[in-house]
């Protein structure tokens, strides 16, 4: 063979390798580089305060139940936000799918992207709080005299206005995956199809409605359930100062003036990272799992 | 006289061999319709032929090596499974676009393209979109696009798979056509054997990286790999059952 | 009842907006009264230089960050795509994507503290553009599927160079996708808080900036007027989007 044989034409490779070290070096060294000094910080290699390695941040870290009740927190109401969520949205498209496609209706769910979750906590504070609109509607009805007899429903300790809010903010998106996803999977002739075999309606929604969606939806499900986990602004001004969410305690000992705080949130925030590695995983493991050629959606 | 030769053509992939040094030679104005399975390697094949994937061996197309060229510069045109249809530009438009690469002035570029409508059959259809088209019809737009740039070589990676029973067979005599009035050059992959058989002039086997060039039709036949006897035994018994 | 659980659902997701118009037009709103005594433009007519400043700011970042994150993400991804490690990218673009914005912020500060940047306009555009990027280049990634990457085989094959191919091809194929990148891209910047406020440590202000300002103050009209700022070039992007998205709709169904 000659030597200009062994040369054949490579048609994408330059570009792609360059464009890998573009994205290398801007989409991902920058987390990973923070990751790196937030490791060392913790273990006390660096910082004003570094003697040398130690685990006594980790310790700490690991011993706090501030930390350990918020990592709770955080995933428990990540998780179920995500499932009342997606139920709900079950709920909505097989009861009204035909008008939710209405062009009206897919404008109004479509609204919530425009609110930011700093101004719908704003929004939130202003309607649940004890001087605010719904107070106000009770007062006028009636049903309580004075600020002190309304519930209190934001800064609480059971997280019900940060709860009522992340549900505002994800209920329309999971609502719009629901419905997209249902009219992919083709649900309406598998529903036929079930009726024909004798299926009953309960019996259809759980076996073939619920089954085929969940799967379907999972994977997004996944990475939205991250995302409220990380949720900053909404718990930020709704939430309460202990236990606190994941963000909003790692902000604070940031945030502090007690420098021994920072090695402290800096293990934190490996913690944080770890749980993130985890769900992703998850993610990844399920979207292959389901789809193995393809991409996530 | 042989127009393509192709020596040694080998790719592998993970460890895994694609394509095991491959050779044969196409002459002129001549289709090779190469039979085989899903994931024997058709695709790779074809596409290291374009120069859209890269491997080792040599290409030659009338006598010049051409392995080591762009795409671009190959004047072999790969034609998809599915029409490929540039979305944005309607017919005329995508039939005109490889002649506007060219920057071909724009009266001879109108006549030229205007031709090849009335050719195809598409005349009525110059200024509608990809989406206002059926799959037959897409099908024609993307022959017209890929013959007006009047290519040495024209590769086709299944062409007519998307299409129903009846478009097909319309699709394959149009081709037959085509290929006869314009002097074409083709090597075409399929996994349907009346296919081959309608469509090429020579026949091949392909089977797990390892091209086979039949010298005669009867070789083809007499080979079982490629299912021909099956297939006739089956219609026999038919025949016979009746 | 179906009809009235559906208005009820959509009245819900629009009353957000039209409370906020309200509020930024009350002026003595007081408990227990269910509507303000009065409504005036006083707290929209009497903004300061602040306001404006942050306004400046969350438009000069946002149009920025939307623009290069949308132009760096088509051009990676367009070539990553076909990249035998494309897996692999798309595994790590996900890690920065599913990272709390704010915690983010706080990882890397560090490194924008020693390069002088935190605190300035170009460190929190910096910030923000390293949080857009693997968004556009997920999106983008999805967007450089098999098909288009046929297509530009293709193009390739019946002549076209990279540049034509590009330009002929992919940028007029791709026009749907790059809006919608760059509208996402440009509402991650504008509703960002967490990194702004890290990186830019408090003398970068910017609209979410400036209204968190305002509600820590319980001054709740001017908070709800930089809230109203902040919602109106979404709604008049969902606005121009919703139309774009039913009129390609219609366009298809009398096409099929």
């Amino acid at each position: 063979m000659s030597a200009t044989a062994q040369k054949n034409t490579q048609y994408r490779r330059p570009q792609g390798h360059a464009a890998l070290v573009f994205f290398l070096l801007l989409g991902v060294m920058p987390l990973a580089a923070g990751l790196v000094y937030a490791v060392l910080y913790s273990l006390g290699l660096i910082g004003y305060l570094n003697t040398g390695f130690t685990l006594q941040y980790w310790y700490i870290a690991l011993t706090s139940k501030a930390l350990w009740a918020s990592l709770t927190l955080s995933l428990g109401l990540a998780v179920l936000v995500s499932t009342v969520s997606f139920f709900l949205a079950l709920r909505c498209v097989i009861a009204l799918r035909p008008h939710l496609k209405q062009r009206g209706v897919r404008f109004s769910l479509h609204l919530p992207l425009a609110l930011p979750p700093l101004v719908a906590a704003f929004v939130s504070f202003q309607w649940l709080g004890g001087t605010g609109i719904l107070a106000r509607g009770a007062h006028a009805l009636g049903l309580i005299q004075t600020t002190d007899s309304f519930p209190v429903l934001v800064n609480d300790p059971y997280y019900i206005g940060v709860f009522v809010t992340l549900l505002l903010l994800n209920f329309p998106f999971i609502l719009l995956l629901v419905l997209d996803q249902y009219d992919r999977a083709g649900i309406t002739e598998y529903i036929h199809l079930a009726a024909t075999l004798g299926g009953n309606s309960a019996q259809i929604r759980r076996k073939v409605i619920l089954a085929i969606l969940i799967h379907r939806v999972l994977p997004t499900l996944v990475l939205y359930t991250v995302f409220l986990f990380g949720a900053f602004e909404v718990p930020l001004l709704l939430g309460q100062q202990s236990p606190a969410m994941i963000s909003v305690l790692i902000s604070q000992k940031f945030s502090k003036f007690n420098l021994a705080d920072v090695p402290v949130a800096y293990t934190c925030a490996v913690l944080y990272a770890g749980v993130i590695l985890v769900l992703i995983a998850c993610f990844w493991r399920w979207h292959f799992r389901q789809s193995p050629n393809t991409e996530p959606a | 006289m042989k127009l393509l030769s192709v020596q040694k053509l080998h790719k592998s992939f993970a460890g895994k061999t694609i394509l095991s040094s491959v050779s044969f030679e196409l002459e002129a104005h001549k289709t090779l319709a190469v039979l085989g399975k899903s994931g024997c390697g058709k695709t790779s094949l074809l596409k290291m032929i374009a120069g859209l994937l890269d491997g080792s061996g040599e290409i030659q197309l009338n006598g010049n090596f051409v392995h080591t060229l762009p795409p671009q510069q190959r004047g072999i045109v790969y034609l998809y499974q599915e029409a490929l249809l540039f979305p944005h530009l309607n017919v005329f438009e995508n039939i005109a676009f490889g002649l506007r690469l060219r920057k071909m002035p724009e009266p001879a570029l109108r006549e030229k393209v205007d031709g090849m409508l009335e050719d195809l059959g598409l005349t009525t259809h110059a200024r509608k979109m990809p989406t206002q088209l059926s799959g037959g019809q897409k099908q024609r737009v993307a022959f017209g696009r890929a013959l007006i740039i009047e290519p040495r070589l024209l590769l086709l990676d299944e062409p007519f798979g998307n299409l129903d029973v009846e478009t097909r067979a319309n699709m394959q005599d149009f081709f037959k056509k085509m290929a006869q009035q314009q002097q074409i050059t083709a090597m075409l992959v399929t996994h349907d054997l009346k296919e081959a058989v309608r469509m090429g002039d020579q026949l091949g086997y392909l089977d797990a990286g390892n091209l086979h060039i039949f010298d005669h039709l009867r070789d083809f036949i007499a080979d079982p790999r490629t299912g021909m006897q099956a297939e006739s035994a089956f219609w026999q018994s038919i025949q016979d059952a009746v | 009842m179906k009809k009235a659980l559906l208005y009820s659902i959509c009245a819900l997701f629009a009353l957000p907006f039209a409370y906020l118009a309200l509020l930024s037009l009350a002026t003595q709103w007081f408990y227990p009264a269910l509507l303000p005594d009065s409504l005036t433009f006083l707290h929209w007519t009497g903004l300061h230089a602040g306001f404006f400043s942050a306004l400046a700011y969350s438009c000069l970042f946002a149009l920025t960050i939307g623009m290069f994150s949308t132009l760096a993400g088509f051009l990676s991804a367009q070539y990553i795509a076909g990249h035998p490690w494309r897996r692999w990218a798309l595994v790590l673009a996900y890690l920065p994507y599913a990272f709390s914005p704010v915690i983010y912020a706080h990882c890397i500060k560090f490194f924008f503290l020693v390069s002088n940047l935190a605190g300035q306009v170009t460190g929190v555009m910096l910030a923000q553009f390293i949080l857009c990027y693997p968004f556009a280049f997920l999106l983008f990634f999805r967007h450089f599927d098999a098909d288009l990457r046929a297509m530009e085989d293709l193009s390739a094959t019946l002549g076209a160079s990279r540049t034509a191919t590009f330009f002929r091809v992919l940028l007029p194929v791709s026009k749907d996708a790059l809006r919608l990148c760059f509208a996402q891209t440009f509402l991650i910047s504008w509703f960002d808080y967490g990194l702004s406020s890290v990186i830019g440590l408090g003398q970068v202000r910017t609209l979410t900036v400036l209204t968190y300002q305002y509600i820590g103050e319980a001054n709740t009209y001017l908070a709800a007027v930089t809230a109203c700022m902040i919602c109106f070039p979404p709604l008049l992007l969902l606005w121009l989007n919703q139309r774009f998205v039913f009129r390609s709709e219609t366009l298809q169904s009398e096409t099929a």
